[in-house]
């Protein structure tokens, strides 16, 4: 995704991660997406051309697995209830399935700009 | 069109213009990847990437895999982006193209001189890092549906494939199209290029460039494919049959193929001649009649009917035919014409029939040389078999053909089981036997 991240500085920095993992958990958890079986990639927000066009591409199952982690949302949702301990989506389990196909296709797009904006020269 | 005299002026021209440069040396890259190009003095140039892993080919129960291949050229791959492609083609001026043969797989670039680089580059990475994408994988099959129902709609093309396929079954009965019931997946194409991807099956073919530049440019931009062994094909075996194609068209369409000569043996330019002989080609535009048995037949039955000989020349085997078209009521009598003239052959060739028919094969052969698109074909079949084989030497190859020759392999076609394809209202049609 867009935007300035520092994350793979803090990654390598043991005493970076040191203080600010607990700080990324404890933002995790008061988000609340896991509690309703979701994952954080299930939360992005959709309507943008470069996620719809993501999410296209995802393969068929990973795709259908989406909706039914979302549809279980929704029951929740609706039910004014939240998962179980046993049933809150464990942190290992949050996997960014989507991101590395949002990089790709943001790539794709900011090439796409480029070459809608090129100036041509004359060698 | 031409006419037969400016015919005759061409083919004298013709010699001056083989001594000037149509030299084709097949040299190989460090890895193995072979090279061949035709250096003429032309602005622009052409590159083509052949692959010797066309339909024949293809694996057992992927039958159009190759299919999908081809539509799978300049897409993604660890470099570019298909977009950049088409857009750095557009920006430079150049045409892409793809196109897929019973032998081969091939990709040409047509372009000015000094983006010739690029273009090879290109043809690098299309072969050594193709990503065979999944959701490009769609957008292929969509292309590929939409061939295969175009060339459903075509009664040419499907009875030639069901000629090849009544002839050879496998291997060189493979349809180019994919068939319908195709199930190819984006893994199936990852294997198949990992197969046959590989420099030993590779050839690289150009005009406009020297040999020499072209090799330069092979042994770095082809330095990452891994060598590979070369394709083997298993040998073709002719079987012949019957096959009847049921279809609600205006004409009714009828093959009779023989089992034919390889592509570049003494007898495939005995096959070429006999072609010309039965002709059925028209040289004068809008002509009714022609000189040609074929022609001459087509002409008596009229109404639009058309008679045509064919001669399809592969790596290890041919297929020699003669290709009726006319409405339900005549077509029975067009085969039979075209049989029968077929028969008159190989009992006896006039001089003359044989000087005409020698010297349309002479010319054809000879200006097929000079279109980009057929010497490009041409050099690829034999860049891809090793051996070089110029326009004069081909020219030569055919002055040791004589009438005798000619009305003998006519003799040896006829004692093959014939395949026989109609098409049309099945029920109006002729049946293969009937026709001898």
């Amino acid at each position: 995704m867009s935007g300035i991240t520092l994350v793979n500085q803090v990654k390598a920095s043991k005493f970076l991660s040191g203080v600010l993992q607990p700080v990324a958990n404890a933002f995790v958890n008061a988000a609340g997406y896991r509690k309703l079986g979701l994952r954080y990639d299930d939360v992005l927000r959709e309507e943008t051309d470069i996620i719809r066009e993501a999410v296209n591409r995802l393969p068929d199952n990973e795709g259908y697995e989406r909706v039914y982690r979302m549809k279980v949302a929704f029951q929740y949702s609706l039910s004014h209830t939240i998962a179980t301990k046993d049933a809150t989506l464990k942190p290992e389990d949050d996997i960014r399935y989507l991101t590395p196909i949002i990089d790709e296709v943001a790539a794709e797009f900011a090439e796409k700009e480029d070459f809608n904006n090129i100036k041509s020269y004359s060698k | 069109m031409l006419s037969i005299s400016s015919a005759r002026k061409t083919l004298n021209l013709v010699p001056t213009v083989l001594k000037a440069g149509y030299a084709t040396a097949v040299s190989k890259t460090g890895n193995g990847v072979k090279v061949a190009a035709i250096d003429e003095s032309s602005p622009t140039a052409s590159v083509s990437l052949v692959i010797n892993a066309g339909a024949r080919f293809e694996p057992q129960g992927k039958a159009g895999i190759a299919h999908f291949v081809k539509n799978f050229g300049f897409k993604n791959n660890g470099k570019r982006s298909a977009f950049r492609i088409a857009r750095e083609t557009e920006l430079v001026g150049g045409v892409l193209s793809a196109n897929l043969g019973r032998e081969n797989v091939t990709f040409t670039a047509e372009c000015l001189k000094e983006d010739v680089p690029y273009f090879v580059e290109v043809f690098g990475d299309l072969v050594a890092q193709t990503k065979f994408a999944e959701h490009e994988f769609h957008g292929v099959a969509h292309e590929v549906a939409a061939e295969v129902s175009y060339a459903e709609a075509s009664p040419e093309i499907t009875v030639i494939e069901a000629a090849h396929n009544a002839a050879f079954r496998t291997g060189l009965g493979n349809s180019v199209y994919a068939a319908p019931y195709a199930e190819i997946s984006t893994s199936d194409l990852k294997k198949f290029a990992a197969d046959n991807f590989v420099a030993n099956k590779i050839a690289l073919v150009a005009t406009g460039i020297s040999e020499a530049e072209l090799k330069n440019l092979a042994n770095s931009a082809f330095s990452h494919v891994a060598a590979g062994s070369e394709a083997k094909a298993e040998g073709a075996k002719y079987y012949g049959g019957d096959v009847r194609v049921a279809q609600n068209t205006e004409a009714g369409h009828v093959a009779v193929a023989f089992q034919g000569a390889a592509a570049g043996t003494p007898e495939f330019y005995t096959a070429q001649v006999l072609r010309s002989l039965l002709g059925g080609d028209r040289f004068v535009k809008w002509s009714t009649a022609g000189v040609s048995p074929l022609s001459a037949a087509a002409g008596k039955i009229g109404h639009g009917a058309q008679i045509s000989a064919f001669n399809f020349g592969y790596s290890d085997a041919g297929l020699f035919g003669i290709y009726a078209q006319a409405d339900h009521k005549n077509i029975a009598e067009a085969a039979k014409t075209a049989v029968a003239s077929l028969k008159a052959a190989s009992k006896s060739v006039s001089a003359d029939e044989f000087k005409r028919a020698l010297a349309q094969a002479k010319f054809e052969t000879a200006a097929r040389y000079e279109t980009r698109a057929a010497s490009t074909e041409i050099l690829a079949a034999q860049a891809i078999q090793g051996h070089k084989v110029s326009a004069s030497e081909s020219l030569a190859a055919f002055d040791k053909v004589s009438a005798a020759d000619v009305s003998k392999f006519a003799a040896k076609l006829l004692s093959s089981k014939p395949t026989t394809v109609v098409l049309g209202r099945t029920s109006e049609l002729p049946y293969g036997d009937a026709l001898f």
